[in-house]
C-alpha cells in the first residue's frame, strides 16, 4: 500500500513534466530535449531558494520561472539564429548541466529538515491520523506519502485545468495550429516564431515546476536528477495516449496525467519483483522506441507519433 | 492598390543553381480589379504572388498594399492586409483543429490574440452561414477537425477563411491546380461569388488557359521574371485561350532562339581564343 500510495504520488508530480512534454511533442510537434535539464534546474533553483530560507512555494515558482527562461533560450536559438530544433534543445540541454552546478553550488542540496510544500499537509494529516503511520484499507500508510500524493493531485490539476482554458483562447488556439501548420498562421498574421518560443517556455515551466516539486516530495535535489527523464516522460504520454485516448484535448490532458501514474507504478511493481534499479533507463528506452515503431510495423497510422 | 515597382530575386546567387526568379518586374493592380497573372514555368508568376505575400523579401524594387510600403515587412504583418490561398490545397487550414475553430483563427487575421476564447458562440452562427454559402454540406461538419475533409473542401474553405475578414488584396496562387476537375470548378465558383459579393481586389496566378480567358477583368502575362505583356478592358474580354496558347509558343520560340543566338557568339568569341 505504501509503495503504491508514493509511486501515486511521485506519478502525480511528475505528470507536470509529461503534460510539458504534451506541450512540446504534441501541440508544437517540436522535438524538445531541453526538459532533461530545464527539470533539473528547476529542483536545482528551488532547493538553493529553500536552502536560502525562501519561502517553499515561492521556491517551486521559481523553478517554474527558470524552466521558463530555459525554454524561451531553446525557442530563441531556433528562431532567431536558426538552429535545427534538436540541436538547440542538446546545446541548452548540456549548458544547464554547469548552470544547475553553480546554481546549488555544489552537486546536491538535501531538504531533508527543511520546509517543502509537502511538509503542511504532511502535518495536517499526521494531526488527522495522530501519527506518522496510518492503518488504511488494512495497511501502514506513511503521512509523507500521503502528503505528496495531495499537494501532487492539486497542483497538477491546477496545472492540467489552466492548460485546457488557454488552448481554447485566441493565443492558445494560434499555438496549437502554430504546430500544426505554421506557413498557415503566418498568412493569418501569426509571428510563428514568438508564438513556438512562448510554447517551449511554456513547456520548460512546467518541466521546472515538477522538478523543484519532485526535489522537494524526494527531499533533495541533485544535478543528476533530469537525465533521461524526457524519455521517462514520452513513456508516459505514449501510455496515457493508448490507455486513455486523445478524443480532445481535455481528453489527452487527463491521458497525459494518467500516463505518468501508470508508469509509475509499472516502475514500482518491476523494481518489487527484483528489476536491478541500473537497468530502469535501458528499459525505458526500450520500451519508448518499440511504442514508436510499433505502430509501423504493423501498418497502424497515429500510435506512435513522437 | 498594389503597387509592385522594378522588383528583382534571385535565389542561390553566385553558386550552380541560381535561379533570377523575378527581374524588373512592374505590375499594378487597380482597386477592384481582379487580375490574372500566366506565364510558363519558370516565368516568375508564383514568385511574384511569393514576394507580394512576403514568402521572401526582394532584392531590389518596392511593393506597396493600399497605400502602405510593404516591401521590409514579415509576412505575417502583411497580414493585416492579404488574404492568401495557396496552390496545396493542405496549406491553408490546420488539420488537427475543428473547422470552427480554423474560420475563428481566420476571422481574426492580422488582429491581436489574446486570451479572449478562441470560439464564441455568438460567432458559430455567422460561420455557420458563411459554410453554409459554399454548397458542400460542411455546415453540418463544424464541430469536425479539418483534416478529415478533402482537398477540394479544404481549399474552399481556405478561400472563405482567406476573406472572411474583407482582405485589402486577395491572393490566389493556382488554387485549383492541385484538384480534380469537379473540386476545382466549385472552387472557381465560389471565387468568383466571394469577389463580386465583397468587391475584392484580387491577383490570381493561374495555369489554365480557360481561367485565364474566362475570369478576371485583367490579364497580366509573365515571362523571364518579368512583366511581358498586359491586357485590359476590351483587349482583355476578347482574349480567347487559343490566342493564350500562340503567345505561349511564342515566347517559347523566342527562348530558344536566344539560347541559340548564345551558343553562336559563345562559339565565335569564347571558345575560338
Amino acid at each position: 500500500m505504501s509503495i503504491l500510495l508514493s509511486s501515486l504520488g511521485l506519478g502525480l508530480v511528475l505528470a507536470l513534466l509529461a503534460v510539458g512534454i504534451f506541450i512540446s511533442f504534441r501541440v508544437l510537434r517540436f522535438a524538445d530535449v531541453t526538459v532533461d535539464g530545464s527539470f533539473a534546474l528547476g529542483g536545482a533553483a528551488a532547493a538553493a531558494t529553500i536552502a536560502a530560507g525562501g519561502d517553499p512555494w515561492l521556491a517551486t515558482a521559481v523553478g517554474l520561472l527558470a524552466g521558463a527562461a530555459a525554454g524561451a533560450v531553446t525557442g530563441a536559438l531556433h528562431v532567431l539564429l536558426r538552429i535545427d530544433g534538436l540541436l538547440s534543445g542538446i546545446i541548452v540541454m548540456t549548458a544547464l548541466y554547469s548552470v544547475n552546478l553553480r546554481v546549488m553550488g555544489r552537486s546536491n542540496i538535501p531538504l531533508v529538515d527543511q520546509p517543502t510544500v509537502v511538509r503542511l499537509p504532511q502535518r495536517i494529516l499526521e494531526r488527522l491520523a495522530g501519527g506518522e503511520q496510518a492503518e488504511w484499507f488494512g495497511r501502514s500508510v506513511s503521512m509523507s506519502d500521503a502528503a505528496v500524493f495531495v499537494v501532487g493531485l492539486f497542483v497538477v490539476s491546477v496545472a492540467a485545468v489552466l492548460l485546457r482554458l488557454f488552448l481554447a483562447t485566441n493565443l492558445g488556439g494560434a499555438m496549437r495550429a502554430t504546430g500544426d501548420n505554421p506557413t498557415m498562421m503566418q498568412s493569418l498574421g501569426v509571428p510563428t516564431g514568438a508564438v513556438l518560443t512562448l510554447g517551449l517556455a511554456l513547456a520548460n515551466a512546467l518541466a521546472g515546476a515538477a522538478g523543484a516539486m519532485f526535489a522537494q516530495a524526494v527531499g533533495f535535489a541533485d544535478a543528476q536528477m533530469g537525465v533521461g527523464i524526457l524519455v521517462t516522460g514520452l513513456a508516459s504520454v505514449i501510455i496515457g495516449e493508448n490507455l486513455v485516448g486523445r478524443s480532445s484535448l481535455g481528453v489527452s490532458l487527463t491521458a497525459v496525467v494518467l500516463g505518468s501514474v501508470i508508469f509509475r507504478l509499472l516502475v514500482a511493481i518491476a523494481l518489487r519483483v527484483g528489476l536491478d534499479p541500473n537497468d530502469l533507463k535501458l528499459i525505458t528506452a526500450v520500451f519508448v522506441a518499440a511504442a514508436l515503431a510499433l505502430p509501423r510495423l504493423l501498418g497502424r497510422k497515429g500510435v506512435g507519433r513522437a | 492598390m498594389l503597387d509592385v515597382t522594378g522588383i528583382s530575386k534571385t535565389f542561390n546567387p553566385g553558386q550552380e543553381t541560381e535561379v533570377r526568379a523575378l527581374v524588373d518586374a512592374t505590375l499594378t493592380v487597380p482597386t477592384g480589379s481582379w487580375t490574372i497573372v500566366i506565364g510558363g514555368n519558370g516565368s516568375g508568376k508564383s514568385s511574384l504572388l511569393n514576394a507580394v505575400a512576403g514568402s521572401f523579401m526582394v532584392d531590389s524594387g518596392s511593393i506597396a498594399i493600399d497605400g502602405t510600403d510593404v516591401t521590409r515587412l514579415p509576412q505575417w504583418r502583411r497580414a493585416t492586409l492579404v488574404g492568401r490561398v495557396f496552390q496545396d490545397p493542405f496549406a491553408g487550414t490546420s488539420p488537427a483543429l475543428t473547422v470552427a475553430e480554423n474560420l475563428a483563427l481566420a476571422a481574426r487575421r492580422g488582429l491581436f490574440r489574446g486570451l479572449g476564447p478562441l470560439l464564441r458562440s455568438r460567432d458559430r452562427v455567422g460561420f455557420r452561414d458563411r459554410v453554409a454559402s459554399l454548397g458542400l454540406g460542411l455546415e453540418n461538419r463544424m464541430d469536425q477537425v479539418i483534416g478529415s475533409l478533402s482537398g477540394g473542401q479544404r481549399q474552399s474553405l481556405t478561400l472563405l477563411m482567406a476573406t472572411l475578414r474583407t482582405p485589402a488584396l486577395l491572393l490566389l496562387d493556382e488554387h485549383t491546380a492541385a484538384l480534380d476537375p469537379k473540386s476545382a470548378e466549385l472552387v472557381i465558383a465560389a471565387t468568383r461569388r466571394l469577389i463580386d459579393a465583397n468587391r475584392l481586389t484580387a491577383l490570381m496566378v493561374t495555369h489554365s488557359m480557360q481561367q485565364a480567358a474566362d475570369l478576371g477583368d485583367r490579364l497580366v502575362v509573365m515571362h523571364r521574371g518579368g512583366v511581358e505583356r498586359v491586357y485590359e478592358g476590351a483587349a482583355k474580354s476578347r482574349l480567347r485561350p487559343d490566342q493564350l496558347t500562340e503567345l505561349f509558343a511564342e515566347l517559347r520560340m523566342q527562348d530558344r532562339i536566344d539560347t541559340a543566338t548564345a551558343g553562336m557568339l559563345a562559339e565565335a568569341y569564347i571558345e575560338a581564343r
